[in-house]
């Protein structure tokens, strides 16, 4: 069974529909994205789930209980915030310790989960520290190990790395990934951002005006999309209309270049070599190709050249209509 | 450029320099020197040199005035802070329409003068009219009196006084605190009661302390108040000052006593300046 099942899900902000009819089982130890752009719904997702908001309909299960039902502030979950929320007035430690004292558990208890903690975020000696004396990525590993710090049954994150650096943030995605891995926690995680999903999840949820578009993994999403925005959303890909038929997507890299007047037909409009990579945009008729290829493996043209398009049917995906 | 543009914010800040000395520091240092003049009963005072006005503050009457005005200040501070921070939290909530009703009803507040809230409350606590005669209606008072002048009825006056300044204040960072600490505390087991005191009083304990003291400082010059609402003997050091200098005509005195209060306060400001030093530290 299931860790977290939502089921029919909805909720409002006055005539706004945030959530329509949301369904999703979360597996035990899963690690799942909710991905999508602002105002689709995957922040209020989570914070209904933590209980930061009361949802209209619909039911929320943990383990088998009602989560609904039960106050926010005895929801075993563990969330860290956009903003990271971590307490100014207390030190390293106890930002870590807070939930504990506040369970009372005993001093020499709480040292050492605190101790264990920071030594699992990298930050081990800290504890004494001031969280204003410490660096953006600090910050983060506090806020992730004061949210494990009460051992969750699920671990929630409201984009936690937007405010980072590209090489901080892809560093923080491994080390979440990896404590995730270790600890085997059930985690929702927040992003509008596709390739931190792609990097960190087990599962993507696309989300898009309070909907789910689609629910798979990494690799189902890209190949084998299961709308027309998902397939648009998730990294680049051509739409071809067919007569007759509904539409299908074509991929950048399924598409090659010929000059012998196979395909079909159209203009180089601009190309570009990006390292090992050679990306062109074709126009045929009214459209825009996308087509990338390992730079020299196919045939060399110039910008305005007329060439033909083609395609591998089986790297080709019909939208389910 | 650059020379001029900083000749230009040194003349601007010189400026404001010369205002200061002029209005402050000027009138300050007259205040010190006429506090060792005679005094002289059919002037204000005779140039001179003497301690005689200080040794008078150190008489009974003055020391327990000094000691009274600062107890009553430092309640008085300390009430209206433990009123408005709530409620500036609880406005801060609401929608922002409510809010800016809000505000405006403190600012229109602050537009009314000592004098006037001073009498409102005066009929509010009188015997012939007001609170006394309500509770005699509602059946829990039998023989009304008036309820001032007395000491309830000065802290009633000077909360109200300070009520809209502090939560003025203290609005704009109340209203735009990070809510998600409030949050974070409840997702990690803080009962939705205990958030006050477990986060938002300790957050903003630094801002709290110094509007504080601010309105410490601010209270022990209120003058109306206290001799409007209290009685002669909770009258604070500044009625006295002003009855002494103006009513007995005795300047040399009352400027003494306007040094020691100020000396009094700097040391209070000072020590309470280094106690929330060393506890943020």
């Amino acid at each position: 069974m299931a860790e977290l099942t939502i089921t029919n899900l909805r909720k409002s902000f006055g005539t706004f529909e945030a959530l329509k009819d949301i369904s999703i089982a979360v597996e035990h130890g899963e690690f799942i994205c909710l991905l999508g752009g602002s105002g689709c719904g995957k922040t209020t997702l989570l914070r209904l789930i933590a209980g930061l908001e009361t949802h209209d309909s619909g039911d929320i299960f943990l383990g088998g209980t009602d989560l609904t039902q039960i106050p926010r502030h005895k929801r075993n979950i563990g969330m860290v915030f956009q903003s990271l929320a971590l307490f100014p007035h207390l030190s390293v430690g106890e930002n870590i310790a807070y939930g504990m004292r506040l369970r009372g558990t005993s001093a020499s208890a709480t040292d050492q989960d605190v101790n264990r903690l920071l030594e699992m975020v990298g930050l081990s000696g800290l504890a004494p520290r001031s969280v204003d004396a410490l660096s953006g990525g600090q910050r983060q590993r506090v806020a992730i190990a004061r949210a494990l710090a009460l051992q969750p049954q699920v671990f929630l994150m409201d984009e936690p790395f937007s405010a980072l650096d590209a090489a901080l943030r892809d560093q923080m995605q491994k080390e979440v990934k990896r404590i995730q891995r270790d600890l085997g926690v059930t985690t929702v995680f927040v992003t509008h951002d596709q390739r931190e999903a792609m990097a960190l999840a087990d599962r993507i949820v696309v989300m898009n005006g309070g909907k789910i578009e689609q629910a798979a993994s990494p690799e189902d999403l890209y190949s084998y999309p299961a709308t027309r925005f998902v397939a648009e959303f998730i990294g680049i890909n051509n739409i071809v209309e067919q007569e007759g038929q509904g539409p299908i997507a074509v991929r950048p890299e399924a598409i090659a270049v010929n000059l012998d007047g196979k395909g079909l037909q159209g203009q180089v409009v601009r190309q570009r070599r990006l390292g090992a990579l050679l990306e062109r945009e074709v126009r045929v008729g009214g459209q825009v190709f996308q087509q990338s290829e390992i730079a020299g493996s196919g045939v060399g043209v110039n910008d305005g050249a007329t060439v033909g398009l083609t395609w591998d049917q089986s790297k080709v995906w019909a939208i389910p209509a | 450029m650059m020379r001029s543009a900083s000749y230009g914010s040194r003349l601007i800040g010189g400026l404001s320099f010369g205002v200061m000395a002029v209005f402050f520091v000027i009138p300050l240092i007259f205040m010190v020197i006429v506090s060792f003049y005679q005094p002289d009963p059919m002037g204000f005072y005779k140039v001179d040199f003497v301690w005689e006005n200080y040794r008078k503050f150190f008489s009974s009457f003055y020391y327990t005035v000094s000691l009274r005005s600062l107890y009553s200040s430092a309640l008085g501070a300390i009430l209206v802070v433990a009123f408005s921070f709530p409620l500036v939290l609880f406005v801060s909530d609401l929608s922002r329409r409510l809010q800016l009703f809000w505000i405006i009803l403190l600012l229109s507040l602050m537009c009314l003068s000592e004098v006037i809230i001073g009498f409102a409350w005066l009929i509010l606590m009188s015997e012939s009219a007001g609170i006394p005669r309500f509770l005699e209606w509602l059946g829990l008072w039998e023989n009304p009196r008036s309820l001032s002048p007395s000491f309830g009825a000065m802290m009633i006056g000077l909360v109200f006084l300070g009520f809209s300044i502090v939560s003025l204040i203290l609005y704009p960072s109340v209203s735009r605190r990070d809510r998600r600490l409030e949050e974070a505390a409840i997702t990690l087991g803080t009962p939705p009661a205990m958030v006050f005191f477990k986060v938002l009083l300790p957050t903003f304990r630094t801002s709290l302390l110094s509007v504080t003291l601010t309105m410490f400082v601010y209270l022990l010059g209120v003058f109306v108040m206290p001799t409007m609402l209290g009685r002669p003997k909770d009258w604070t050091m500044t009625v006295i000052i002003s009855d002494k200098a103006l009513g007995d005509a005795n300047l040399p005195l009352g400027a003494a006593l306007a040094v020691v209060m100020l000396l009094v306060t700097v040391l209070v400001l000072f020590v309470s300046a280094f106690l929330t030093r060393r506890r943020t530290a």
